[in-house]
C-alpha cells in the first residue's frame, strides 16, 4: 500500500470524547471536531451513521455519533483463540507455525512471543503471562502450541493472572 | 442505544445558539449553558415540539425545577 504524507486517521484513532452528547453537528462540523476529512464522515454515513432527519444540512446527534464510533471500533476487534496470534497481514487471528516460535522479550510479568502465520508466513506477535512463556519454553524440544492453554494477557481477568 | 431527539427542535436550537453567539455577542460558554438549560426543558417535556410551549408548561417546568432544587 502506498503511503501518503497526509496523516490518515483510522476509526481507532478518532477521539470521540471531543464530541458533546447534547450537541448536533453538520458534516463539516463533525470533520472539524474529530480532525478527520469530510469524505471520512460521508463514508461513515454510508456505513450506517444516522442523521437526525432527512433535511439538509444533514445533522448528527453527538450522542449517536459517539455510540456509533464506539460500536464501529469494537466491531473491528477480533479475539484470538488458544494457540492463535493476530496476523496483521491476513487481518484475522491465525494459528502459528510451531517451528517459528521464539521469545521476543521477557520480563518478570510478561513474555512476548513471535511466530509466523501458517497461512501467509508473516510475523505475528502476542503477549503472554511470564508463567505461560516459562511453561511453553520450559518443555523439552521445540515448543508446541497444540494443547497449550496457559493464559494470554488480554483474555484473562486479573485475579487469574497471579 | 437510541437517544431521544426532536429533529425540528434541534435545528431551531442550533439557529438560536448561532444567534446568541453571532448577533448577541454571547460567548461559546454562555451559549452552551443556555443550550443545556433548554435541553433540560426538553427532557422535562418529553421532547415535544417547541411550538407547543405555553405558560402552563413553563409553570409546571418551574415547579419541577424547584422540586429538584435547580432553581
Amino acid at each position: 500500500m502506498a503511503r501518503s504524507d497526509k496523516k490518515r486517521r483510522t476509526l481507532a484513532g478518532v477521539d470521540r470524547r471531543r464530541l458533546r452528547r447534547n450537541a448536533t453537528y453538520s458534516i463539516s462540523e463533525l470533520a472539524l471536531a474529530l480532525d478527520v476529512s469530510i469524505s471520512a464522515v460521508r463514508n461513515w454515513r454510508r456505513k450506517g451513521l444516522e442523521p437526525i432527519d432527512d433535511n439538509v444540512p444533514l445533522l448528527f446527534q453527538g450522542a449517536a455519533v459517539k455510540d456509533w464510533l464506539e460500536l464501529a471500533r469494537k466491531s473491528r476487534r477480533s479475539r484470538c483463540g488458544p494457540s492463535q496470534f493476530y496476523c496483521f497481514s491476513c487481518r484475522t487471528p491465525r494459528v502459528a507455525v510451531n517451528a517459528s516460535l521464539r521469545i521476543l522479550q521477557a520480563n518478570e510479568k510478561t513474555t512476548r512471543l513471535h511466530a509466523r502465520c501458517r497461512v501467509c508466513n508473516s510475523s505475528m506477535v502476542r503477549n503472554f503471562t511470564a508463567a505461560a512463556g516459562r511453561a511453553l519454553f520450559g518443555r523439552r524440544g521445540q515448543p508446541d502450541l497444540a494443547g497449550f492453554d496457559m493464559p494470554y494477557l488480554e483474555e484473562q481477568p486479573k485475579q487469574e493472572l497471579r | 442505544m437510541k437517544h431521544p431527539i426532536n429533529a425540528k427542535n434541534a435545528r431551531m436550537l442550533r439557529e438560536y445558539a448561532a444567534y446568541l453567539r453571532q448577533a448577541d455577542g454571547k460567548s461559546e460558554e454562555t451559549s452552551r449553558q443556555i443550550e443545556k438549560a433548554i435541553q433540560r426543558y426538553q427532557t422535562f417535556s418529553g421532547f415535544e415540539d417547541f411550538a407547543r410551549f405555553d405558560a402552563g408548561r413553563a409553570m409546571r417546568f418551574k415547579a419541577t425545577m424547584a422540586d429538584e432544587n435547580l432553581s
